[in-house]
């Protein structure tokens, strides 16, 4: 059984915060909010390889190449572990009771959460920030 | 990777503009919109000259009887067609931090409220169909469904 909320994919979030101002993931649909206002674009997490030197590869690569490069493309479709890292929003590396609090036993709760498809990853990741946006400051 | 978005809210949409000052608490029959800009006064129905030598002029105005606390003077946005805003015309005395200062709470009460009232309009305008609401944290979350992407 899959434990993982099903994310559609198709579904924007925008999160106003105590400013008044906009905060949303980057997705080609929700490049229409731009025009609300003076927009300023960031990183806000990596989908990395949980494996330390394939993360170490993968990090050196994407920081040489641009992001729509097929290099980038390429290091997208590696087959490994996969988890997910907030630090650049000042979040945490994520762990099982970040992503499915309610599915899996405690003692995996503060284990850095993997999976083999970034997909399940990049669902997770989406999960995690909306809430994350709506919880902190960014 | 995902990135993120940060947007600051300007007021830029007439028709949200007004809806947001509803949405805050002021009487729509209260809030004048004004096609060429007119004249704003002080609380002693004077003309103000905050920018302006010959008069400050406003679109869109709420008269300081209606502003909801004593001595202010009128609040007005102006269209400024250069940058294709709203101006905030706001005296010294009223930009407190308790009255209408951009640090206030009226303020960013305004532009959240302008910022949720141009967000649907916009994902409308695009096709998007609207799912909801929530207040999480005292943060408002629209979330939005774009029909064009393939699940």
């Amino acid at each position: 059984m899959n434990p993982f909320p099903k994310t559609q994919r198709d579904v924007i979030t925008l999160t106003i915060d105590e400013d008044g101002d906009l905060l949303f993931l980057q997705t080609d649909s929700a490049d229409i909010f731009m025009e609300l206002g003076k927009t300023v674009t960031k990183r806000a997490s990596h989908v990395e390889p949980a494996a330390f030197w394939a993360r170490v590869a993968f990090h050196i690569l994407r920081t040489l190449v641009r992001d729509d490069s097929s290099v980038a493309a390429w290091t997208r479709t590696w087959d490994c572990a996969w988890r997910i890292n907030t630090k650049p929003v000042g979040g945490p590396i994520l762990t099982w009771k970040d992503v499915a609090p309610s599915a899996c036993a405690a003692w995996m709760d503060d284990q850095i959460f993997t999976t083999h498809y970034r997909q399940e990853a990049i669902d997770a990741e989406i999960i995690f920030l909306n809430k994350f946006f709506a919880e902190r400051t960014i | 990777m995902s990135k993120y978005s940060k947007t600051t809210t300007v007021f830029n949409d007439e028709e949200c503009l007004v809806n947001a000052l509803v949405d805050i608490g002021y009487d729509r029959s209260k809030i004048e919109v004004h096609k060429q800009a007119v004249p704003l006064v002080d609380y002693m129905g004077r003309q103000t000259h905050y920018t302006d030598a010959k008069g400050d002029k406003a679109n869109v105005i709420i008269r300081s009887r209606n502003i909801g606390y004593g001595s202010a003077n009128d609040l007005g946005f102006q269209w400024n067609e250069a940058t294709k805003t709203y101006d905030a015309f706001i005296s010294e005395y009223d930009r407190g931090t308790h009255h209408w200062g951009p640090q206030s709470t009226r303020f960013k009460a305004l532009k959240a409220a302008h910022a949720e009232q141009r967000g649907i309009k916009t994902a409308k305008k695009n096709g998007f169909r609207f799912l909801g609401r929530q207040v999480v944290n005292g943060k408002v979350q629209l979330k939005f469904v774009d029909p064009r992407v393939v699940r």
